[in-house]
């Protein structure tokens, strides 16, 4: 098995047709697939990036984003660590869907899941119906945790984007290990290992191995 | 049989030029099999060609024969021949509602569709009764439409089709299609194409207004107007979305529709490949990586386009169930790259998704008429699906107790081990292991 210290599940959700499966590619394989076709179901890919000194593997979960297909895709939202909402900043419908998304994640993601909101395709500057300004008040109001906009053509921002998620979740795991630990070495001073302890231990393996 | 010398006609030598099998043409140094393939089709070609020319004028009562042609190697070969048989087919498409006036006839599929729809119904869910109920009065108001005056209404024109709620959702997805094209099409035809698809798929979601239009539907009519053409095109799509797999996908929930179909991929793999199976069960793999190929018929997912319609020629004359026995060869034949897989979903998922074209998807389609003659559906959608089921509990039960024996010494209470006392299979094997125990010694005593 590769070697990698954590291993992290990122699922992309959003309108059909706002370039999730682009974002993907294009940062998993550096391509920009011209009529890249519509996503069936679920797609999945996975990138290993580095976080510092550690080597953090990216499970990545593109969903298709049509409606018929959403309670076959809700499943997949339950395990997510990070949870990436995509509208097209050409394309207001997109933007306008935009509650609706949240509704479902609130129904069916981990409560502390990451949420990122990104605007995609700002190459089409001259089409764009969604201000940068508006998407970052959305996000901030609706408590993501982090907003940015990106295009898959001209991949701005699109290694940022996962290397962001990547930080942030490593972040919050390193945080984590380090209570467990104080907590560990506290405990073992008495030289029991406690139920707590146990269920402390596999959940953190849960969390990390999903 | 493998030299390249056989005679043909000139008119299918014609039009063998057309195929493109391979590079280069016959015959083949050293390479006995691509000869022996190249006649195979040469023969084939001829034959159909004979047989269409011969039946000009009753070519609908040759249903049987031309299922036959669309399900041997090679399936119906050439566009030119799919463009005229086709139709046929499809018009007499064995599909999950109308089954009865078929069970006789066709010649892919030769078993007990009735009783397996009956049973894959039952255990699906109740509204495909309501459906199977309105399909027959359709069925009746067609028929009495055959006898009598046809009055149709005139068909919706483009601006009303631009009103229809997809059609933005279908103009974007046909816009999106670029890499479903044959090489050999020009940009030219391929935008005319496209043009032409996007009034045609929302005239058939025009018919119906219980039809909800799925992405992948695109898929299925695009490769109907590549080879059929708008016209034709447009009806063979009519009939594969009034009776076909297709109406439970456009009509109802793709869960309790295409999803459960999906379900028999596995009681097909637990008979026909029974290692695989338990590989792909223990990593929990479940079924939504092959979603695309019932609601497609693999369009979606394979990369050649030659694959493509060799597919839709066996699907057009199979039972409705015959893309999990596709998909269950499929995993069959990729078996290897699956066991070197690492046993968890989301690699095996990745794996299996996409098609490699390295695939030869006609030795898969032999093997799944093979699995298909050995566990036909009636079977496979009742005994084996129960007895599965059964193997799936069993193991699951086994798996809970091998658990429960491995929980570390110290946490074994008093009453755990009561608990497991109470499990007669270890108290079984207690006693017996303890009845082996005791001969042993007593064997010791008697003649050591």
């Amino acid at each position: 098995m590769e070697d990698y210290k954590y291993l992290f599940k990122v699922v992309l959700v959003g309108n059909a047709g706002v370039g999730k499966t682009c974002l993907v590619r294009k940062f998993t394989q550096g391509i920009f697939p011209p009529g890249q076709s519509a996503t069936i179901g679920v797609d999945f890919m996975i990138k290993t990036v580095k976080v510092g000194e550690d080597k953090i593997k990216l499970q990545i979960w593109d969903t298709a984003g049509q409606e018929r297909f959403r309670s076959i895709t809700q499943s997949y939202y339950r395990s997510a660590h990070a949870i990436v909402l995509v509208y097209d900043v050409a394309c207001q419908p997109s933007f306008d869907c935009l509650p609706e998304w949240l509704g479902e994640i609130e129904q069916y993601a981990n409560r502390k899941v990451l949420k990122i909101l990104v605007g995609n395709k700002v190459d089409k500057e001259d089409e764009r119906e969604v201000p940068e300004r508006i998407g970052k008040n959305f996000a901030d109001a609706n408590g993501f945790d982090y907003f940015l906009e990106t295009s898959a053509l001209d991949a701005t921002n699109v290694d940022t984007l996962f290397q962001e998620v990547a930080t942030r979740l490593t972040n919050d795991m390193k945080l984590t290990d380090e209570r467990f630990h104080n907590f560990k070495s506290n405990e073992n001073r008495d030289g029991n290992i406690s139920i707590l302890d146990r269920v402390l231990e596999r959940a953190k393996c849960a969390n990390c191995r999903t | 049989m493998n030299n390249g010398s056989v005679k043909y006609d000139e008119s299918t030598l014609e039009m063998l030029d057309k195929i493109e099998f391979y590079p280069t043409k016959p015959p083949f140094k050293d390479k006995p099999i691509s000869n022996a393939r190249f006649n195979i089709f040469a023969r084939k070609v001829e034959k159909i060609r004979k047989f269409l020319e011969e039946h000009k004028e009753d070519l609908h009562y040759q249903i049987r024969e031309l299922r036959s042609f669309a399900c041997s190697p090679g399936g119906l070969v050439m566009d030119e021949f799919r463009a005229q048989i086709w139709p046929i087919l499809a018009e007499n498409i064995p599909g999950p509602s109308d089954l009865l006036r078929d069970e006789t006839e066709s010649s892919c599929s030769d078993s007990d569709f009735e009783s397996a729809v009956s049973t894959l119904s039952n255990f699906n869910e109740e509204e495909t009764d309501s459906d199977k109920e309105e399909e027959k009065i359709k069925d009746v108001e067609s028929e009495k439409v055959d006898d009598a005056v046809i009055v149709e209404l005139p068909p919706p024109s483009e601006e009303d089709l631009k009103t229809h709620s997809e059609w933005n959702q279908v103009q974007m997805d046909v816009n999106r299609t670029l890499a479903r094209f044959p090489p050999d099409i020009t940009e030219f035809a391929r935008k005319s194409l496209q043009t032409d698809l996007i009034p045609l798929i929302v005239r058939v979601l025009w018919e119906n207004k219980n039809f909800r239009y799925y992405q992948g539907f695109h898929d299925i009519c695009l490769t109907l107007i590549l080879v059929l053409g708008v016209e034709d095109g447009y009806k063979v799509a009519k009939i594969l979305s009034e009776r076909s797999a297709f109406t439970n996908y456009l009509t109802g929930s793709l869960e309790k529709t295409a999803m459960v179909e999906l379900q028999y991929l596995y009681v097909l793999l637990y008979k026909a490949n029974m290692g695989l199976e338990k590989y792909l069960r223990g990593a929990d793999l479940g079924t939504l990586f092959a979603l695309s190929w019932p609601i497609t018929w693999f369009s979606h997912s394979l990369d050649e386009y030659s694959d493509v319609v060799l597919c839709f020629d066996l699907f057009l004359s199979s039972h409705f169930l015959m893309p999990v026995y596709l998909g269950a060869a499929l995993i069959s034949e990729r078996e290897d790259e699956i066991f070197r897989t690492e046993q968890e979903m989301p690699m095996l998922h990745g794996l299996l998704s996409h098609i490699p074209s390295t695939v030869d998807i006609g030795r898969v389609i032999e093997r799944a008429r093979d699995i298909y003659n050995d566990y036909p559906p009636l079977l496979a959608t009742d005994h084996y699906r129960r007895e599965y089921e059964k193997e799936v509990e069993r193991d699951r039960e086994t798996s809970r107790r091998m658990r429960q024996m491995r929980l570390p010494a110290e946490t074994l209470k008093r009453k755990n081990i009561l608990d497991l006392l109470k499990d007669p299979t270890v108290t079984a094997g207690i006693v017996l292991s303890a009845g082996v125990g005791i001969a042993y010694a007593y064997f010791k005593m008697s003649y050591g």
